[in-house]
């Protein structure tokens, strides 16, 4: 019996470093996670890395090497006046989509479930509507002798649209915007325990002072990063401005699409889409470092 | 199969640790001829089916596992006991080949695997969860290792039919997972992991998710079911009573090293260190130094006055300083000092008692500040009451001096 | 103020005695309001109506429209008839931009699926310090506005005289799905115990076979709904097909957008409704998939 024991004592320091014992050699392993990374990799870097970085490129090459492309584009009033009204627009248009999605957000979270479920298809069929449609249909709407006029025709007193004007762009931003706020805000809302506000009324609080001092603090990250967010992706916007706006809403993306089709000028074009590109970027990390909302695609 | 790999074994062992490179490292050649002795050696009609030699691994530089050494034979239920973050579970893993060992080589029927794909290996292993396939039913999950090994349709229709059988989930067949009960996925993963005959049947606490009547439940169903299809098993598990309940041998890890590897009853009586003795049962583990080495040892306990007589063979220490040990039910209780020479005997008084129903829990203390607890059937409860004295003694025999790991 | 229902009526007491009959009439969780509360819940509930109608009533507006059997865009509508249908059936030029769109997105579609369920498997499998680098990477088509990669994907084919070819069209296109797929198989996989795949191995299948079997079948609703995403998402793009399409690759947005800019008549409301009907009733299928799936798992 005792033949059947074996002995091992503990190693007195509780473990030896790992090189006192000859390590295995590593055998090479077909690394199937590597090709799986690797793989994407190569394809993303063939059809995306190299556009876009080619097109980097043509800013300082194009039509020759150096940085006239930039100091054209500095000393260009129309690209001045293009930057302030596309952070003029997005900026109304991310205050508008958190005004009204707030509102639709809390309600959409305090409903019942089933009600809400209904309630957040209404707001995620537009959501997967197409820009190029909804921008269509606020033409129609907008435009002279259209559905708004003929509403507004009583207090205006004529039936002119608001077509091709800072308002219909606005409006129709709006539009197309919203659903990123009211799903953003509503997410949030949904973790925040419903008994926090019962919580605070049973401590005195009223029914609006429950809501403002602790529901409200606790919905602020989400509205301010959905807020950001609807300002980042205002900046790039192209169709609706081109479409519902007139020449003065030339946002900076219709500025870019210009100077090709009509100036032939792809430096200038490169250029303008780099400034866009480090801008919306920049302003994409400084919303990660805020805040962790990160759930645009989970939608 | 699994015998014509048996004569070669201890050789083909022996070779690979020399052609490792391994061979000037003491503990690699040691642990080859300890593995040799522990299995083969002393059955030479047993064949080892897994043998772990000098396997260590690491985490970065974190030991997980440390000179780990293994054999077991054909048809041996093997147990690894252990807290959690013992390493039991990884050395489980490296056999089965999830795992990749940073040094040491694994054996399986004979045949060098350290570093063959799990596919290979020719496994049978029930995960802690079980991880039963939920898309598929229970046949088609119990089907599976048959479909890779390409058996034939009716074969493997045979063969399924036989392992529900025995397993009685015949009825539940085209159920899926989680429209069974705890009980009975357990079953369905037992029956998965050995439907292909493997060399080897792994089971990771395989009884771990289940609650308290249904394990016992399952450990005599396990037992029973292992006997019949005569498996060799490596079981890990944190429960002694699992372990001592169903194993030939039971091995207890601790911070990645196995401290004794021995059958359940030389384990409880013998073991060679304070943190086996102290994981197994009941036991009084007090610090101590020993004086002399002769026909007895003789020790020195932290808070009992005189020397202790410790059986010569009950001397497992390294050094002069260790731990005394002895098993509460080997104490004896008296009113009055026991004349026999031969017994180790010390006062002291009753600090509270606790009432558990059958028995009494007795807590001691003797004058030199020693603290001991005993359990006394509860009739004689009123013997015991706070402050009264009594006297303790116990053979050399019983007793036993050990270095102290915890 | 004075009750706070803690446990929602019918829940078996702590004494285990019988459940509690439900009282009458339950007060379904909710506080007893004051008059100003109430007054504030009907505000909410008239400014959440007005934003849902201000969500849906330009789609409603698309559809309707694309009924009308006037010639020209009107509202009310003239009168109701399927005239439009019947010219955008009989135009081949609508027709054939209709089957392009499905074309591309169908192939979009399938290489996203492929790159994006590769690279979700190969992030949830790595170890080391390049998977945060390779996630970014895979992920930024989502933020990085599109007028940016129009012209990135402009000038790259204008180089390579690709121009017009609609399957490099597709390729682009389906850059822009990868972060759709990844962010749903990413997300499906961490519900997915690994220890399946070890079980799948031990057992004797290879690493290749247990993919196929085990993992690919557990992650298919959320690589169908990815899927679906990137078709979408190709299915309906109408910034980068502006400057690639050529006389050859004009889609159904490309051939929306022409028309929109030179006249709008109920034939674009025809298309419009096509874009929307696509998009909508896929999402609408996705979730019906969702809420059969869910069910069944919960029986």
């Amino acid at each position: 019996m005792t033949a059947r024991t074996t002995i091992t004592r503990a190693p007195s320091s509780g473990g030896v470093p790992p090189d006192a014992v000859a390590r295995r050699p590593r055998k090479l392993r077909p690394g199937f996670v590597t090709m799986a990374l690797g793989l994407p990799v190569v394809f993303m870097a063939i059809v995306y890395v190299y556009p876009v970085g080619a097109m980097l490129l043509k800013s300082v090459t194009e039509p020759k090497a150096g940085f006239g492309n930039f100091t054209r584009a500095a000393t260009d009033g129309a690209v001045w006046e293009a930057l302030w009204i596309t952070a003029r627009l997005s900026f109304e248009v991310a205050v508008l989509t958190v005004l009204l999605g707030f509102p639709v957000a809390y309600f959409l979270a305090r409903t019942s479930p089933r009600r809400a479920r209904f309630l957040a298809l209404l707001v995620v069929i537009p959501f997967w509507t197409s820009i190029l449609v909804r921008s269509f249909s606020w033409i129609v709407l907008l435009g002279d002798g259209g559905l708004v006029s003929k509403v507004l025709e009583p207090f205006t007193g004529d039936s002119k649209g608001l077509l091709y004007s800072e308002s219909a762009v606005v409006i129709a931003m709006t539009h197309i915007l919203l659903p990123f706020p009211i799903l953003i805000i509503k997410g949030t809302l949904d973790q925040i325990d419903a008994s926090l506000p019962r919580a605070a009324r049973s401590l005195g609080a009223g029914p609006i002072r429950a809501f403002t001092r602790v529901y409200l603090p606790l919905a602020v990250p989400a509205i301010v990063s959905s807020g950001m967010l609807v300002f980042v992706i205002g900046l790039g916007f192209y169709v609706t401005p081109a479409l519902v706006g007139g020449p003065k809403q030339s946002t900076i993306a219709v500025v870019i699409a210009q100077s090709v089709q009509v100036n032939f000028d792809w430096g200038m074009a490169a250029t303008l889409a780099t400034l866009l590109l480090v801008l919306a970027s920049a302003l994409t990390l400084i919303v990660r470092r805020l805040t962790k909302v990160k759930g645009l695609v989970s939608l | 199969m699994t015998e014509r790999a048996g004569t070669r074994r201890a050789s083909t062992a022996r070779k690979s640790t020399g052609r490792d490179g391994t061979a000037t490292d003491d503990t690699v050649q040691d642990t080859v001829r300890a593995a040799e002795a522990d299995g083969a050696g002393t059955d030479g009609a047993r064949a080892d089916q897994v043998v772990f030699s000098g396997v260590h691994k690491w985490y970065g530089d974190a030991p997980a596992v440390h000179d780990f050494n293994l054999a077991v034979g054909e048809g041996e239920f093997v147990t690894l006991l252990g807290p959690s973050g013992s390493g039991k579970t990884t050395s489980l893993r490296i056999l089965a080949g999830l795992e990749s060992a940073t040094a040491g080589e694994v054996f399986l029927a004979g045949r060098a695997v350290t570093d063959e794909v799990p596919e290979r290996r020719n496994i049978g292993l029930v995960f802690q969860n079980y991880a039963l396939f939920p898309h598929m039913t229970v046949a088609q999950n119990i089907a599976f290792p048959l479909q890779m090994r390409r058996m034939r349709k009716a074969e493997a229709e045979r063969r399924i039919d036989r392992v529900l059988t025995m397993t009685r989930l015949t009825e539940f067949r085209d159920r899926y997972p989680r429209q069974l009960s705890g009980g009975q996925q357990q079953r369905v993963a037992l029956a998965r992991a050995f439907v292909f005959d493997p060399s080897v049947l792994l089971m990771d606490e395989p009884l771990g998710a289940l609650d308290r009547n249904l394990r016992d439940h399952m450990r005599l169903e396990l037992k029973s079911l292992q006997r019949r299809i005569g498996a060799t098993v490596l079981y890990v598990t944190h429960d002694q009573d699992e372990a001592l309940a169903l194993s030939d041998r039971v091995g207890v890890m601790h911070q990645g090293v196995l401290q004794q590897t021995a059958p359940p009853d030389v384990l409880y009586e013998e073991p060679v260190n304070s943190f086996v003795a102290k994981f197994l049962g009941q036991s009084i583990c007090l610090p101590a130094t020993r004086l002399e080495q002769g026909e007895h040892t003789v020790v020195e306990v932290e808070g009992m006055a005189g020397r202790i007589l410790v059986d010569r063979r009950n001397d497992c220490a390294s050094g002069p300083g260790g731990e005394f040990m002895i098993r509460p039910e080997r104490v004896r209780i008296g009113a009055e000092r026991p004349d026999a020479a031969a017994r180790n005997a010390v006062s002291c008084s009753v600090v509270a008692q606790v009432y558990l129903g059958p028995q009494i829990e007795v807590h001691l203390r003797t004058p030199e500040g020693a603290e001991l607890q005993l359990m006394v059937p509860s009739e004689a409860r009123a013997r015991f009451t706070t402050g009264t004295s009594h006297w303790l003694s116990w053979t050399a025999r019983d007793c036993r001096f050990l270095d102290g790991v915890n | 103020m004075s009750t706070i229902d803690v446990s929602a009526p019918g829940t078996p007491n702590a004494a285990g005695g019988a459940r509690p009959a439900r009282p009458a009439r339950a007060r379904r969780g909710r506080l007893p309001a004051t008059r100003a509360e109430r007054a504030l819940r009907w505000a909410l509930l008239g400014v959440v109506t007005l934003v849902f109608a201000f969500l849906v009533i330009p789609i409603v507006i698309v559809v309707l429209e694309s009924f009308n059997s006037a010639d020209y865009l009107s509202f009310p509508l003239e009168g109701w008839s399927l005239t439009h249908y019947r010219r955008f059936l009989d135009d081949p030029a609508w027709v054939d931009a209709t089957l392009l769109s499905a074309k591309i997105a169908l192939l979009a579609a399938a290489i996203a699926t492929v790159v994006g369920t590769t690279a979700a498997w190969g992030l949830a499998r790595a170890t080391g310090r390049g998977k945060g680098p390779v996630f970014a990477l895979l992920y930024s088509p989502l933020v990085i506005p599109i007028i940016v990669l129009a012209m990135s994907y402009y000038f790259t084919f204008a180089d390579h005289r690709l121009i017009g070819q609609w399957p490099v069209v597709a390729v682009a296109y389906s850059v822009m799905g990868v972060p759709y797929v990844l962010v749903s198989v990413s997300s499906a996989l961490q519900q997915f115990d690994p220890e399946l795949e070890n079980a799948a191995r031990t057992l004797g299948a290879g690493l290749p076979r247990t993919l196929l079997r085990i993992t690919l079948p557990s992650l298919a609703s959320a690589i169908s709904a990815g899927a679906l995403f990137a078709f979408v998402i190709a299915f309906d793009e109408a910034v980068i097909i502006l400057f690639v399409a050529g006389n050859d690759s004009v889609t159904l947005a490309r051939r929306l957008w022409d028309s929109v800019r030179y006249d709008l008549t109920p034939t674009l409301a025809v298309a419009g409704t096509i874009l929307i009907g696509v998009c909508v009733g896929l999402y609408l299928l996705s979730e019906l998939i969702k809420t059969i799936r869910d069910r069944r798992e919960r029986r």
